[in-house]
């Protein structure tokens, strides 16, 4: 904690004298200090658990570094069959990107799996842009400066639950407030205790990413959720009416906050209980009252997910929420095993969902107003273990949305060569050029929070040379 | 295993200090490593130090209905009414001994039969076992002990479609060693074909430095992280040790993880050959082979140990499960985990100290003089023994303590009220939703041995944000599984088994005996009293209290309906108290 305050005090500073000089224009005019809530704004976080493997999702297309990954990776390369003109991975297969800075790659050129074709669409229709090798860092990082130690790193590096919590935290497991959750607590200082609670918005388990300090996630109830048998079942006790008298006394028994237990724990259930029904049973009345959304989201784990999304978004005027932060997550990126087998039908989850999203936010007219981006816990090792691959550090991922200035590749793909500094010294793992800070505060910015708003939530931001990485629009800073 | 109970021990202990201990645990039950020095870790010899105390009386008897209440609560799944009269006048002790000493429900042996008939057991068949078992298992410390160290050293079965009994084998595993020792456990579940699976060694090859392939490291990484050590090294009351600047000092490297990685190599199915092709009949429910050339012959150098090059590979896994087991870290790591599973999820550091000391010396002296152990170091038996029976479980200054005790997950909430009730026609395998209680909506958010990741349900230090829990720096694991979602799938789980709302072809299951309750449905007051005993040992906070009450009279009987009116008031009043905040917090 005490380094958010330290972090204030310099990011402080740091506004004053960006204000001072018209650095950031017409962008900053007139919202130095408060976030900028007008209209309507939404960040939804895509988090694929396990550590997905970048080698796997941007490859490259031109056939020397096509080449020399399949030499870094024989054992993935080969039970993909690349080579037989048919394998998914061979480079006619792969859904060629087509950037506008195709020329910053020194001729090396980049594709998707054709599993992603409908992004690598998107892509080049210009709503999705990939951000290179971001990961978590404390400062910039070299490689000599790793393999000395001379330089602070974020600690427990590959580990699964601590770079998860580094992601969505910057701190390891057991941090409290995550940058999603500090985003809100900017975002909706002025919003009634009510609006608040439906300024981050999770899908399902708690993570801390919605933690803020005036923030909590709310979990969206489900399909069928959020219906209290007890008392919304009439089944249950009876129809008759003169067991509506016992119903009210149990929904106030559901409904107390107040307990005058010893014990924390009973004081917090208790606290859970009554928000949720609270919040639950609001937010169905609201969404009884909205118009459905027409377009079909696939039945896959994350597809249900985003559209309980899209869903949460058409309510968002009568819940009188202006910005909100939403988080998803995916699983089974851990593929040290089986990578070929899983790896594919992983990819075409995370497409079709995504497709069907941008399709809904088009169909309310809401993709402008929406950015999608997706995390996980680390990149994987270049070097293959035989099929699959091991914990790594830096990785790509993608950024999607109206305002995104996509078609564009941001930040650094190394080229497949691990004599490169770009890699740690055995086993391939990238070494982050991009902070998930700098990734961060580039959608912040967008999202409407001050400079002070978004130093005080990304504590090592200032130690970048930029803060701005781009890809929202906005100039780089 | 467990040794009877020393009569002279028990004799002399409470009379004689100091001087006493020596000889009476020199004496007792013919153990050749007595406890005192601490077990082998290079702790100084006991005669430097001044003399231990005086043993505090015996704090562990269980003087009255709530203490049982709340003991088996916390050892078990809670106590049924007959138990709550059986067992006042006992020691915890007695208690715990004769569950340790109670045979184990084991389920490979089932499922084999069911297969051998020629039965198709499915993809899941071994979910209802453990439902069974929980809901009507006489072993139930043994159960608790299983599901505690299934949320340790983890399985998940999410991704092991059609290998029940693969699953059954390593829940076998678990539940043989419950009460015996740690390290056998290390070893037989590195060899268990569920663990290989689910943790992606099973055929993982030696390095070919010809194309750079490297071997896997999933399970050398989570051995290390999440079975045995942890990540910063550990004093014995499981605070993190400190360097020079005040930080913790991290246990491994990744050079360790990539030297583990070798040891784990060459494992396969029982059969014929490394393909799996050729694996027996019986590979899933025996121990992995040993594939001579597909092991790495290169020296593996871990944590300090180095096993040369060309050592066979099960004399390397042998020796690396040693060298990993013998760090200084591995009783306070698991002893405070084992204790987040049973009594406290924010256990003082004295607390942890005196199991993980249980641990190292394998053996425990409870305060009533019982014996638990072998003195082996490792010994479980002398582990749960130091977590149940310490002097913080029984005192009533926990009460008081803002942060004692633990949430309860919705599992052992669930179970306990289908054993206070006495559920009858409840086979688990005749209800699909014991194929799968994770459904937020309706069922329970969680389902037995079917964690999201190998990072169980929850983490060990998991502090809730926006909680006071958190706000006081108050760990809390369960309290990640409860949120606006989930509240509504256990109340609503709840609400079908406490309003006997379970059927199947038109016929009522997990019938509850509610004839105790219903003798009381017409004083509110005292059948809030008798559930308070039975499901929230004394518990129940006043306002909870007051509500039910007030929900109950708010119910007038009639005369034409006053059986169902009666039903209705002790159904309502179970499901309250089942979701009350006393029923979820055991202190």
């Amino acid at each position: 904690m005490t380094q958010f305050s330290r972090r204030s005090f310099l990011t402080a500073s740091a506004a004053t004298f960006a204000g001072a000089s018209g650095m950031f224009g017409s962008l900053t005019g007139g919202r130095a200090w408060a976030a900028d809530t007008t209209g309507y704004k939404a960040i939804v976080c895509v988090f694929l658990k396990g550590g997905w493997d970048h080698g796997d999702t941007v490859l490259p297309v031109d056939t020397a570094s096509h080449n020399a990954l399949g030499n870094i990776r024989p054992g993935i390369f080969g039970a993909y069959g690349v080579g037989s003109g048919t394998s998914s991975r061979d480079i006619a297969n792969l859904a060629k990107l087509n950037a506008d800075n195709a020329g910053a790659f020194g001729g090396r050129e980049f594709g998707l799996p054709p599993q992603y074709a409908g992004l690598a669409d998107m892509f080049d229709g210009g709503d999705l842009a990939v951000i290179g090798n971001v990961g978590p860092l404390l400062e910039p990082t070299t490689r000599d400066e790793f393999e000395a130690a001379t330089v602070e790193l974020p600690p427990r590096l590959f580990s699964h639950n601590d770079q998860q919590s580094t992601w969505m935290s910057l701190d390891v497991e057991g941090s409290r407030y995550g940058w999603g959750g500090r985003f809100a607590d900017a975002t909706s200082a002025n919003l009634s205790p009510g609006a608040r609670s439906y300024s981050a918005i999770a899908t399902g388990g708690n993570d801390v990413f919605l933690s803020g300090n005036t923030v909590q996630q709310f979990s969206l109830p489900g399909s069928g959720g959020g219906e209290l048998d007890v008392i919304d079942n009439r089944g249950v006790i009876g129809g008759n009416s003169r067991f509506d008298p016992m119903r009210e006394a149990i929904r106030e028994y559901y409904l107390r906050n107040q307990v005058t237990s010893s014990s924390l724990f009973a004081r917090d259930i208790v606290d859970a209980q009554s928000q949720g029904l609270v919040s639950a049973q609001n937010y169905r009345t609201a969404l009884e009252q909205s118009i459905p959304i027409n377009t079909a989201f696939p039945p896959t784990r994350l597809g249900g997910q985003l559209a309980e999304v899209a869903e949460a978004m058409t309510v968002s005027g009568s819940l009188g929420v202006p910005r909100q932060v939403f988080y998803v997550t995916g699983g089974g990126f851990d593929t040290h095993s089986n990578q070929v087998a899983d790896m594919p039908a992983l990819q075409s989850e995370i497409n079709d969902a995504l497709m069907a999203f941008r399709s809904a936010m088009l169909e309310r007219g809401l993709w402008n107003d929406v950015v999608v981006f997706t995390a996980s816990d680390f990149g994987r090792t270049t070097i293959d273990n035989g099929d699959g691959t091991d914990h790594g550090w830096g990785s790509h991922h993608f950024v999607m949305g109206g305002e995104v200035a996509g078609r564009r590749i941001y930040g650094d793909i190394p080229a497949p060569d691990l004599d490169l500094p770009s890699y740690t010294e055995r086993r391939g793992r990238m070494i982050p050029s991009t902070s998930v800070e700098q990734y961060a505060a580039t959608m912040g910015r967008w999202f409407g929070l001050s400079e002070s708003e978004l130093g005080s939530a990304l504590p090592n931001l200032e130690r970048f040379p930029s803060t701005d990485l781009g890809f929202m629009g906005s100039p780089s800073g | 295993m467990h040794q009877q109970r020393d009569l002279t021990w028990k004799a002399c202990a409470p009379a004689i200090a100091a001087l006493a201990v020596a000889a009476c645990s020199g004496g007792g039950g013919g153990s050749s490593d007595p406890a005192s020095t601490g077990g082998g870790g290079g702790s100084p010899p006991a005669s430097s130090s001044p003399p231990p105390p005086p043993p505090p009386p015996a704090v562990t008897g269980l003087d009255s209905q709530v203490e049982v209440a709340r003991f088996v609560t916390q050892a078990g799944f809670g106590a049924t009414s007959q138990e709550l009269l059986a067992l006042v006048g006992a020691d915890a002790a007695d208690w715990t001994e004769a569950q340790i000493n109670t045979a184990p429900t084991l389920y490979l042996p089932g499922l084999l039969q069911q297969e051998n008939s020629g039965e198709d057991i499915g993809n899941r068949a071994h979910s209802p076992l453990f439902w069974n078992a929980m809901m009507s298992g006489d072993d139930q410390l043994r159960q608790r002990m299983v599901f505690a160290l299934s949320q340790i050293i983890v399985v998940s079965d999410d991704s092991m479609a059609g290998e029940s009994l693969e699953m059954a084998y390593y829940v076998d595993i678990l539940s043989r060693n419950a009460f015996g020792n740690y390290r056998d456990i290390l070893q037989e579940v590195t060899y268990s074909p569920a663990m290989a699976d689910y943790l992606t060694y099973l055929r993982n090859r030696k390095a070919d430095d010809r194309t750079g392939r490297m071997p896997d490291e999933n399970y050398a990484r989570e051995l290390l992280q999440l079975f045995t050590i942890g990540l910063v090294e550990l004093n014995m009351d499981g605070t993190p040790r400190l360097n020079g600047s005040g930080d913790p000092i991290e246990t491994y490297t990744n050079d360790d993880v990539e030297g583990l990685a070798r040891v784990f190599t060459g494992l396969g199915y029982k059969g014929t050959s490394f393909s799996n092709r050729d694996r027996d009949d019986d590979y899933a429910s025996s121990p992995l082979q040993m594939y001579a050339d597909q092991h790495s012959e290169k020296e593996k150098a871990f944590l300090g140990t180095v096993i040369p090059a060309g050592t066979p590979g099960d004399e390397t896994i042998d020796r690396a499960l040693d060298a990993i087991f013998e760090h200084p870290n591995m009783a306070p790591f698991l002893s405070r985990q084992l204790i987040q599973r049973f009594t406290a999820s924010n256990p003082s550091p004295a607390y942890v100290q005196r199991v993980a000391t249980a641990f190292e010396a394998g053996s425990f002296v409870s305060p009533d003089g019982s014996r638990f152990g072998t003195g082996q170091r490792g010994d479980l038996e002398a582990t749960i023994a130091a977590i149940l029976l310490d002097d913080v479980v029984h005192s009533e200054t926990s009460l008081e303590d803002p942060g004692a005790g633990k949430i309860r997950e919705p599992i052992l909430k669930y179970v306990h009220w289908a054993r206070a009730f006495n559920v009858s026609n409840a086979d688990a395998g005749e209800q699909g939703r014991f194929n799968d209680t994770r459904r937020t909506s309706d069922r329970l958010g969680q389902h037995p041995f079917r964690s999201p990741s190998v990072f169980n349900f929850y983490r060990p230090g998991f502090i809730a944000p926006g909680t006071e829990s958190g706000s006081a720096g108050l760990t809390a694991p369960e309290l990640q599984l409860i949120n606006s979602g989930t509240t509504f799938g256990y109340s609503n789980w709840m609400t079908d088994f406490a309003f006997e709302r379970v059927r199947r072809s038109g016929v009522q299951q997990f019938v509850p005996d509610y004839s105790a309750e219903l003798a009381l449905a017409e004083t509110p007051e005292a059948l809030v009293d008798h559930l308070d005993l039975l499901l929230t040992a004394g518990t129940l906070e006043d306002e909870a209290r007051t509500d039910i009450v007030n929900a109950l009279n708010a119910l007038v009987i009639t005369d034409s309906n006053a059986e169902s009116d009666r039903q209705r008031r002790v159904r309502a009043a179970v499901l309250m108290v089942a979701d009350s905040a006393a029923f979820a917090v055991v202190r």
